[in-house]
């Protein structure tokens, strides 16, 4: 991509935990918010929307056990243009997020293309 | 004469008698979204842009005003976790030391426990929560649900908005 080139890139964070299916603290949505203005100079605000989460289209990220429903979450949903050099560090960032925010799978699109980061306990999480 | 102060979910007080007129302009018009009870998505979408439409940056005590604003909402609205120590001592950490990496520099915590414990996947034991206490100078108080309730009910801080806007 040309230098100077912002790709739009949106991401998805579920209202809810992966793990006990509980809301997130006050904590991890304020520091997700630091995070990006930190990182990017990006000073941006959610918009609702309900994410039909179907774990067959996330290919080798997770596997639920055999028989279970697709789950249905409310996730907010973030857009950022950042410089194209730069969706390496958005990728890091949302990795870091997904462990903060008991995710396994974090859902990204940029430039319209769509993409599921696989989150690993190694890939840390969102610092205070 | 009692100074002016919002005081967060978590109790930390934010100084409100150095506002400049631009900061109070934008809390007034915050003031009025925040009384019609938003949804909780909604005004965190809409005060980011009202932030920079009033050429306020991340610096001003109106970004953690209005951070903590769109907690207490989510919390009303059943999409937020009401705060639990983790929340307590996130803020804390941020007021006394300023990073996770510098408290941690400071006390010898291991950076990865206090990072999985904030994130919700290891828990303190009383030992090492009582040794944190001390390197922050803060203690442990056990409160009445209800004393708590109100601390960060979204009418405490409609009430605390009016102050501020003053």
């Amino acid at each position: 991509m040309e230098e100077g080139l912002r790709p739009v890139c949106t991401f998805l964070i579920p209202v809810v935990r992966d793990s006990d299916r509980r809301p997130h603290l006050p904590l991890v949505w304020r520091l997700l918010q630091d995070a990006l203005l930190r990182t990017f100079d990006a000073l941006t605000g959610p918009e609702p929307v309900l994410y039909y989460r179907n774990p067959e289209a996330v290919p080798g990220a997770w596997r639920p056990e055999e028989g279970k429903e697709p789950i249905e979450d409310l996730s907010r949903k973030y857009t950022v243009a950042v410089p194209a050099h730069r969706v390496d560090e958005l990728r890091a960032l949302l990795r870091r997020a997904g462990n903060s925010f008991d995710q396994r799978v974090m859902y990204l699109e940029v430039g319209g293309y769509a993409e599921f980061l696989e989150v690993r306990p190694e890939d840390g999480f969102l610092e205070v | 004469m009692k100074k002016r102060v919002f005081q967060t979910i978590t109790g930390r007080a934010l100084d409100l008698e150095r506002l400049d007129a631009k900061e109070r302009e934008f809390l007034a018009a915050v003031q009025a979204k925040y009384e019609k009870n938003p949804a909780w998505s909604a005004f965190a979408s809409w005060w980011p842009k009202e932030l920079q439409r009033s050429g306020l940056s991340a610096e001003s005590v109106a970004y953690r005003i209005c951070q903590d604003l769109e907690a207490r909402l989510g919390i009303a609205q059943g999409k937020v976790a009401a705060p639990d120590y983790r929340d307590y001592l996130a803020d804390l950490i941020d007021e006394r030391h300023g990073s996770r990496y510098r408290f941690c520099k400071a006390t010898g915590m291991d950076p990865g426990h206090l990072s999985r414990i904030l994130a919700g996947r290891s828990e303190l034991s009383l030992q090492t929560l009582q040794r944190i206490l001390e390197q922050l100078d803060a203690a442990l108080v056990i409160e009445p649900e209800k004393a708590l309730t109100e601390r960060f009910s979204r009418e405490s801080a409609v009430r605390a908005l009016a102050a501020a806007a003053r």
